[in-house]
């Protein structure tokens, strides 16, 4: 049977996209349908799906030689043979697919790494940490103002003061979390040179 | 406390359009949070979303039920503000706003609970199966 699959139409990327955007939908693709970690019914089919796609997108012989059959079949809709088995992208798509299996047989956190260095991100880091030593002011301020409370024993302000805190500590960690990890997609993104 | 609102309203837009519409958080809510909280939480709160290429971290558990009692408790203060005894002054504008943003939240926690990526992605048929011809 011959069967043709829309790639671009998976990672959600145009036909023209560059080497890089397809990275980047690839990486936020697997990360967000890993089946170790994302439990709904389907996201399997789509993982592998996404890891098929990137495998024949990002080599140029492969996307080159997939490009004419897209263009075929919907410039002309004739689409005789996209992915019969007597073409190489039969072959291809296998091994696609296998290491898909691959991959959604690793835990996520390996997964995440694994992509972490192969794919890397662009991401600015100074805004996180602006906001990071807002949060850690506005954490100092509450401490101060919420002492000065108890010592002249508004008990009612105190514990208002007491949920702020609790509030921009939360914050606060959660700030470092998201600036540690752009950071190490920044990093890595730069290493790999995109 | 014209000039107050102007300033705030100001910095919530700019918060909104360089930092909230490139992450998860989104334009809307950004703006929504730095209007109703004041701009330093709503910067805050809107730098503590991620980037939109990131991946999706699953919902917190009961965000939903959560959400939907923390929506109808400050809606209800929300709308027993609306209606003062004696007038409008701005410690009731205040804790109106209060409310509003507080009751919004609520909103924010059961949609983004809702947000189901395998089946809004499917349901935009992105993920057909093989087109057989």
């Amino acid at each position: 049977m011959n069967r043709f699959t829309d790639y671009y139409r998976i990672l959600d990327i145009p036909p023209d996209a560059t080497p890089a955007d397809i990275k980047k939908a690839y990486r936020r693709m697997a990360l967000r349908f890993h089946p170790d970690r994302n439990k709904q019914p389907g996201a399997a089919r789509i993982f592998i799906s996404v890891r098929e796609a990137y495998e024949i997108l990002i080599d140029p012989e492969k996307r080159a030689y997939y490009d004419r059959q897209y263009a075929q079949y919907y410039g002309q809709h004739a689409g005789r043979s996209a992915t019969g088995e007597n073409n190489p992208f039969y072959e291809w798509s296998m091994n696609a697919r296998e290491k898909a299996a691959r991959d959604a047989r690793t835990p996520y956190s390996a997964f995440e790494r694994k992509l972490l260095h192969e794919l890397g991100l662009a991401a600015g880091l100074l805004p996180n940490l602006l906001a990071l030593f807002l949060s850690l002011s506005a954490m100092a301020a509450g401490i101060q103002i919420s002492l000065d409370f108890l010592k002249q024993k508004q008990y009612g302000e105190a514990v208002t003061g007491l949920f702020l805190i609790l509030f921009f500590v939360y914050a606060s960690l959660r700030l470092l979390y998201v600036a540690k990890q752009e950071y190490l997609y920044r990093k890595y993104y730069r290493k790999s040179g995109t | 406390m014209k000039a107050f609102f102007l300033i705030n309203l100001g910095l919530s837009l700019l918060i909104a359009l360089l930092a909230g519409r490139k992450r998860k958080i989104g334009f809307f809510w950004s703006f929504f949070f730095s209007l109703f909280f004041g701009w330093f939480l709503g910067f805050i709160v809107t730098m503590m979303s991620r980037r939109r290429e990131f991946p999706d971290t699953p919902p917190w558990p009961y965000q939903q039920v959560l959400g939907t009692l923390w929506a109808a408790l400050w809606g209800m203060v929300a709308v027993s503000l609306l209606f003062p005894y004696e007038g409008f002054d701005y410690a009731t504008c205040m804790a109106l706003c209060f409310a509003g943003g507080n009751a919004g939240l609520g909103v924010f926690l059961v949609l983004k609970s809702k947000e189901n990526d395998t089946k809004s992605l499917e349901n935009k048929n992105k993920f057909p199966e093989r087109l057989d011809h």
